[in-house]
């Protein structure tokens, strides 16, 4: 029988990209549950009608002319690449050979 | 009894460096000498880099000679945080993903240090992609308290903390989210300002939470802060949340230690909220001085301030799982193989790139984005977000600043609290609100415990957006009073003078 919260964990991982197998997803899952409790006093307060803070200023769709410039980097980020192909980054194959 | 340039701050040492009096090579290498004395016990830096230092301190002495010795920090040694981009040099984050990892370019802030004369010394070091309160979870090495080596520095900022508190470097920058260079530098007993969200460009700064970072300089003296800030301040068009505004410019005072007029909030939640009795007592103390000096002392409430670790804590993590979906092995950084798949790439690389703390952070943030929990965790903080902002802007109707301790507790004891996440998010009780709220917050070197142990002890001083030139005129009357505590963790504990 699968713990739904266990479920729930492995869910997660997968979309945040993370492998967790079982010993990992059962060691985390009581901390998971733990802060998740710990942070659950938010519920409690009634925030019917109140905005929310997506940033702290006030700044709003800052925007520059739309001017093309050179950089002058992108050797410096190939030169970062984990597998550099002449002027690509190079990864596995995106289409076909997977599920 | 002098000790050059240990002793001198950095805004005398700069002149110094401009008159001829000290050159910048002799100071880079004594800098140099003293980590290489200090910091094998001490693990302040995660990198050093003594050929780049050494090459630009004899670029400005060759300027000197021609006659060119400008710059606000001209000759000035400074570390920088393993998060900031130096072009060319190792930017790791404390991190195994990011290690040997080289920056192709060179932050706005750090441009403007160069421009201003500062040599860099090196990479300080952190908990990984800042997220930490003690340095411990670093993957590389874990910064020690110089004032007592078998505690944490604090974090995430520790390295940058501990190198100006050992004298490693006479200023540091860290970057602060939720109070990543308050926090250590109470726990180092040195200086460190959050400046108000917006005011240091962060174009340069490796993100964690983007609604919450801030470039922030650690110092041992309050008019070397402000020179740091006047350097590194003003708008940025390569950061779409740095404000349109001038460059920091401090306030001089007629007169420093009179504070008539001065209204200031001790925050009663930040003191009843289990702050330590030690931490109580000490920052008492340092508010009866300001009393002494003329200012008011009201008691003021932020009635919000038991949800602001929660509140943090999901937006900060959300903003992280965001941020950090970049590393993934295409780009840059570790790649891990996975079985050939471009999926399990991903995995492998970020199951093996990330550390245990990381990891749950990501897992928390993408939990409370998700589809059907969003609602009650994402969007619910960000709307007690707006209640612990409103806090404060009812504070600053009736007083001018908010004071109170920046950590609960003196710096604790390396592994007390490392397997215990709650423990440690709850160190940041007293430094997240400000954060969420985006205002200017100093922490102050205030004093040490009373008992055998002799543990530093920060107080922190917030204020309203951009009222950090306010912050640092308060700070520096403290400064003055003759009881200001030392804040050279090795010179005093060795007995005085080196």
């Amino acid at each position: 029988m699968t713990d739904p919260k266990l479920e729930l964990l492995r869910q997660t991982a997968a979309l945040a990209r993370l492998e967790l197998n079982d010993d990992e997803a059962r060691a985390l899952s009581p901390q998971f549950d733990a802060i998740l409790a710990h942070f659950e006093v938010l519920a409690s307060l009634d925030t019917e009608g109140v905005p929310p803070t997506l940033g702290a200023t006030d700044l709003r769709d800052v925007k520059r002319p739309d001017e093309p410039r050179p950089s002058g980097l992108s050797e410096a980020l190939l030169e970062g690449a984990p597998d550099r192909r002449e002027r690509y980054f190079g990864v596995p194959k995106t289409l076909g050979g997977e599920e | 009894m002098t000790n050059p340039p240990f002793d001198l701050t950095a805004c005398a040492l700069a002149e110094a460096v401009r008159s001829g009096e000290l050159g910048a090579l002799e100071t880079t290498d004594a800098y140099l000498a003293r980590i290489e004395a200090h910091d094998g016990a001490l693990h302040a830096f995660h990198s050093v880099d003594a050929d780049g230092a050494r090459k630009r301190a004899r670029e400005l002495d060759d300027a000197r000679a021609r006659g060119e010795a400008h710059g606000a920090l001209f000759g000035v040694p400074i570390a920088l945080k393993d998060n900031m981009c130096l072009a060319g040099q190792e930017a790791s984050c404390g991190s195994r993903i990011l290690a040997g990892y080289r920056a192709p370019y060179t932050a706005t802030f750090v441009q403007r240090l160069l421009d201003a004369g500062a040599v860099p010394l090196g990479m300080t070091s952190m908990d990984e992609f800042a997220m930490g309160s003690s340095g411990e979870n670093s993957a590389h090495e874990v910064s020690r308290n110089p004032w007592d080596p078998t505690r944490t520095a604090g974090g995430s900022s520790s390295g940058s903390a501990v190198a100006v508190a050992a004298d490693l470097a006479p200023i540091a920058l860290g970057s602060d989210t939720g109070g990543s260079v308050r926090q250590p530098a109470s726990f180092c007993g040195v200086y460190g300002l959050k400046p108000t969200y917006g005011r240091v460009s962060r174009y340069g700064l490796i993100a964690f939470g983007s609604s919450l970072d801030q470039v922030s300089p650690f110092a041992h003296d309050v008019r070397d802060l402000e020179r740091v800030l006047q350097v590194i301040s003003g708008h940025d068009e390569r950061d779409s949340t740095s404000l349109p505004i001038e460059p920091f410019e401090p306030e001089r005072p007629a007169e420093l230690q009179s504070l008539v007029g001065l209204r200031i909030g001790v925050a009663k939640p930040y003191f009843d909220a289990g702050a330590d009795p030690r931490v109580r007592e000490v920052c008492e103390a340092r508010l009866e001085v300001l009393r002494s000096y003329g200012a008011e002392l009201v008691e003021i409430d932020l009635p919000h301030t038991a949800y602001a670790i929660p509140t943090y804590y999901v937006v900060a993590t959300a903003e992280a799982s965001s941020n950090l979906g970049r590393y993934d092995g295409s780009l840059y950084g570790a790649r891990t193989g996975g079985d050939g798949s471009l999926q399990s790439m991903f995995a492998a690389t970020r199951d093996a790139g990330f550390g245990e703390e990381v990891k749950r952070r990501i897992l928390l943030g993408t939990y409370v984005l998700s589809a059907g929990y969003k609602d009650a965790w994402y969007n619910q903080a960000l709307k007690v977000r707006t209640l612990i902002r409103r806090d404060f802007e009812a504070a600053f109707e009736a007083v001018d600043l908010i004071a109170g301790p920046t950590s609960p507790t003196p710096p604790f004891a390396l592994g007390e609290r490392a397997g215990d996440a709650i423990a440690m998010y709850n160190s940041d009780l007293c430094t997240v609100p400000a954060s969420l709220a985006g205002l200017p917050a100093l922490s102050v070197p205030a004093g040490f415990t009373a008992d055998a142990s002799r543990l530093p002890i920060g107080l922190q001083l917030i204020g309203p957006a951009l009222s950090e030139g306010r912050l640092l005129r308060v700070a520096a009357a403290l400064a003055a009073a003759p009881d200001a505590p030392p804040t050279h963790a090795l010179d005093a504990s060795a007995g005085g003078a080196a």
